[in-house]
């Protein structure tokens, strides 16, 4: 006999991962879709098999591990840190050292499972050393101390250039694939095309296919993290400091940990960023990737797993949206007649000497490029979620999931 | 199987008792090991720097002089930005990231104000009035952001926890980045020369200073003795003191609490604009992205000089510009690595870490309401 759905009738059941039948269903559906998308068989989804954009949900998949780490910190435990970046650079310094091809810049050239581990090892250490900050200066002030370490690390990294490369050339990154040791054909290579299973895929396919499975892992961790006493500690500690540590939740130990978990994460995902775009300049660990992981935090809703997914999608594919929606409006405003292109046309400025908001030509003109537009855009969107949404994306779900679940009563 | 498998945690034997005093001193240690390389590396350089002085290496005399003269000019602006950190720090409990945003938002209008008016021939037949006109032009241009950015991005957000706000500051200083980014366009924008009445330079007391730095260092006074007058002096400033202390009973008093917030932001973006004109004498080219690196350090010398604390914020500005100007010189340079300028950026940060960790509370003490207080 079946009871009332969504009853719980015991912790265990009421703290799995998937404790309902829908998001058991929900989730399989994602993961299937996740697995046949680069194949181009899902009708709606071909556009998803491009290169291009297999290459745009990959970096998605990598800063959902980022954001994955900072919603740790930052969700659960609530200690504000911007200094994401400065972790995924460590990670993917340590990466580079260990896993990077010998050459004039330093690298031992190991394979993957010795850098990927030690990425986020090594960062992990340097986030202890770290934490103890995290005591002394509580709230804003630790924001502005690891906002500092930004900085500070931006520094070293361009001054090391004999790790680095320096800000002119940069470095090249490990490759993604597998070895079991420095011998000369990997046993899988991620960066090269050729059939799987008798299945033809591109490089970028075979990327996507492991940074998804890395950023799968990834998420089940840090599911289970926050379901263990840890978790629970973590959301004790945010939610007040004191009555925490008065219930018996040693604050220093577990803000180290979550400082620790947090800086780990960034480091496996600036490892495998930096393996996916495979040669970049220590600038890319600067400020702006800290607050697009922010971005990605807040946006999906702070301490909550699946809201990353939503949010580093969202994030990640949002400028991309308002790219191909500024091709779309020019097209239309050149070529588009009547009503249709008057509008596009006051959006749009084809001309030198065109009004619009967003300019399609290259070079200064009136109007915002397509690139301040997506920053202006990212601005009002985190401005608008907060004021609006506070809890993200995930608070959007969770109005729609309860609309339908009293349907068609209206409570 | 159990439900719940915490059992609660059996009561502490006197050695773990220990065991736990002696990881306070842990940390204690941690930071006791950080005071004592801080304080090893500063005498080790400065009697590097002195003996490198005495030998007749390095700079001259007028050398040192020049620069502590503008690092003082470059600290007085910091303060002046500074400033409206601390207050919105000590009235509402978040940071304001957009307030370097703010001061970018006078440089860029004043810059257009200051070349219509050289175009215009004013600039150089009446220098007076051309400045206090731009000195206008960026004081409303940056009031009036700084009072929109409150009103359309921390208004609806009174009494949701510190860290939203935070965010949405950053989420404004982006929008409002990159729209001036938009609007004026992305390239480097150079302000006129500075008029001729102020160009050469000043000898006081015996030390040549250039006269712009010198029209900086006295703007800032200026304003400061402003300010302190309408902070202490008046109704309003009563009002604003307050609000700092304790916004309900503020609220019961008769106060208007939302009229006073709002003339906090006001208060501060007009000392941005008179930072931003400040800017336009010492360094002359703005770009959109300007706001961003003088905001940072201005909020870090906000906690310098202890935040909340009007006073500290203008002490702790002209701390962080000399130590920025002439401290990488002078402590890193006398231990001799190369090429110190170029640290500059990292020393203030570095600054920074080091003052929250030998005294979180800023040099000049910390002035919170009474939530803020622990």
């Amino acid at each position: 006999m079946r009871g009332r759905p969504l009853l719980h009738t015991s912790y265990v059941s009421d703290q799995a991962i998937f404790n309902s039948g829908t998001k058991k269903v929900l989730v399989g559906l994602f993961l299937l879709i996740l697995a046949l998308m680069p194949l181009g068989v899902i009708p709606g989804l071909k556009w998803a098999a491009t290169n291009s954009w297999m290459r745009v949900f990959g970096e998605v998949a990598v800063l959902l591990i980022a954001a994955l780490g900072l919603n740790i910190l930052t969700g659960l435990a609530g200690q504000v840190s911007l200094g994401h970046a400065f972790f995924m650079g460590i990670g993917a310094y340590t990466a580079a050292i260990l896993g990077g091809p010998e050459g004039p810049l330093w690298g031992l050239g190991l394979p993957i499972w010795v850098w990927l581990p030690a990425a986020g090892a090594v960062a992990a250490l340097v986030g202890v050393v770290i934490a103890p900050t995290s005591l002394r200066v509580r709230g804003l002030y630790l924001a502005i101390v690891t906002l500092g370490l930004v900085f500070i690390g931006e520094h070293l990294f361009r001054n090391f250039d004999f790790i680095t490369g320096g800000s002119q050339s940069g470095r090249t990154f490990p490759p993604l694939e597998l070895k079991l040791w420095k011998e000369e054909a990997p046993i899988v290579s991620f960066q090269t095309d050729g059939s799987w299973f008798g299945i033809e895929l591109s490089s970028q396919a075979k990327m996507f296919y492991l940074l998804v499975a890395f950023a799968i892992v990834a998420s089940l961790l840090a599911k289970n993290i926050q379901r263990s006493r840890a978790g629970r500690a973590f959301q004790s500690i945010r939610d007040r400091d004191i009555a925490a540590e008065i219930t018996g939740v040693d604050e220093f130990r577990y803000k180290t940990l979550a400082f620790a978990i947090s800086s780990g994460y960034a480091g496996v995902a600036g490892a495998l960023f930096a393996a996916f775009v495979s040669r970049t300049i220590p600038e890319a660990f600067g400020l702006p990737l800290s607050v697009e992981v922010i971005a990605i935090v807040l946006i999906g809703g702070a301490g909550i797993v699946s809201g990353m997914v939503l949010g580093s999608l969202f994030v990640i594919v949002l400028p991309l949206i308002v790219q191909n929606l500024t091709e779309w409006l020019s097209d239309l405003a050149r070529s588009g007649e009547g009503i249709v292109q008057s509008i596009a046309d006051f959006f749009v400025a084809t001309g030198t000497f065109d009004f619009g908001l967003i300019s399609s030509l290259p070079g200064s003109s009136p109007g915002l490029n397509v690139f301040q537009f997506n920053q202006v855009l990212y601005g009002l969107l985190i401005v608008g979620f907060i004021i609006f949404e506070p809890l993200g994306l995930y608070g959007i779900w969770v109005r729609i999931r309860n609309y339908w679940k009293g349907w068609p009563f209206t409570y | 199987m159990t439900a719940i498998d915490e059992r609660p945690a059996p009561p502490e034997a006197p050695e773990e008792r220990e065991r736990k005093a002696l990881r306070i001193s842990w940390i204690d240690l941690f930071l006791w090991g950080i005071r004592i390389a801080a304080i090893i590396v500063i005498v080790f350089g400065l009697f590097g720097s002195i003996s490198k002085f005495v030998a007749g290496e390095g700079l001259t005399a007028q050398g040192w002089r020049d620069l502590i003269v503008s690092s003082l000019a470059q600290g007085a602006m910091y303060g002046l930005l500074a400033l409206g950190y601390s207050m919105v720090y000590g009235v509402l409990g978040f940071i304001n990231f957009a307030h370097g945003e703010v001061f970018m938002s006078g440089t860029m209008v004043g810059f257009i104000a200051a070349n219509w008016l050289f175009e215009n021939g004013v600039w150089t037949s009446n220098p007076f009035l051309a400045m206090f006109l731009v000195l206008i032009v960026a004081m409303i241009t940056s009031t009036l952001v700084a009072v929109l950015v409150e009103r359309i991005a921390y208004k609806p957000l009174r009494g949701a926890p510190r860290l939203i706000p935070l965010i949405t500051s950053i989420g404004m200083s982006f929008f409002l980045q990159y729209t001036f980014g938009g609007l004026f366009g992305v390239g480097f924008n150079t302000y006129p020369p500075p008029p001729e009445v102020i160009a050469g330079s000043v000898n006081i007391f015996g030390i040549d200073v250039r006269s712009t730095q010198l029209t900086v260092i006295i703007i800032a006074i200026l304003s400061m003795i402003g300010l302190w007058y309408f902070v202490t002096r008046t109704r309003s400033g009563r009002a604003m003191r307050a609000v700092a202390e304790d916004k309900e009973i503020a609220g019961l008093m008769g106060i208007n609490v939302d009229r006073t917030i709002v003339l906090v932001f006001a208060v501060g973006g007009a000392m941005a604009g008179v930072a931003a004109m400040m800017w336009s004498l010492l360094f002359r080219s703005v770009n959109f992205f300007a706001g961003f690196l003088p905001g940072v350090k201005a909020f870090t010398a906000a906690v310098l000089g202890g935040i909340g604390n009007i006073a500290g914020a203008m002490g702790g500005g002209v701390l962080l510009g000399l130590f920025e100007g002439v401290g990488p010189l002078l402590i890193l340079g006398g231990l001799g690595i190369p090429g110190v300028s170029q640290l500059k950026d990292a020393v203030a940060f570095i600054a920074l870490v080091l003052v929250l960790i030998f005294r979180p509370s800023g040099l000049f003490g910390e002035r919170l309401g009474s939530e803020d207080r622990v």
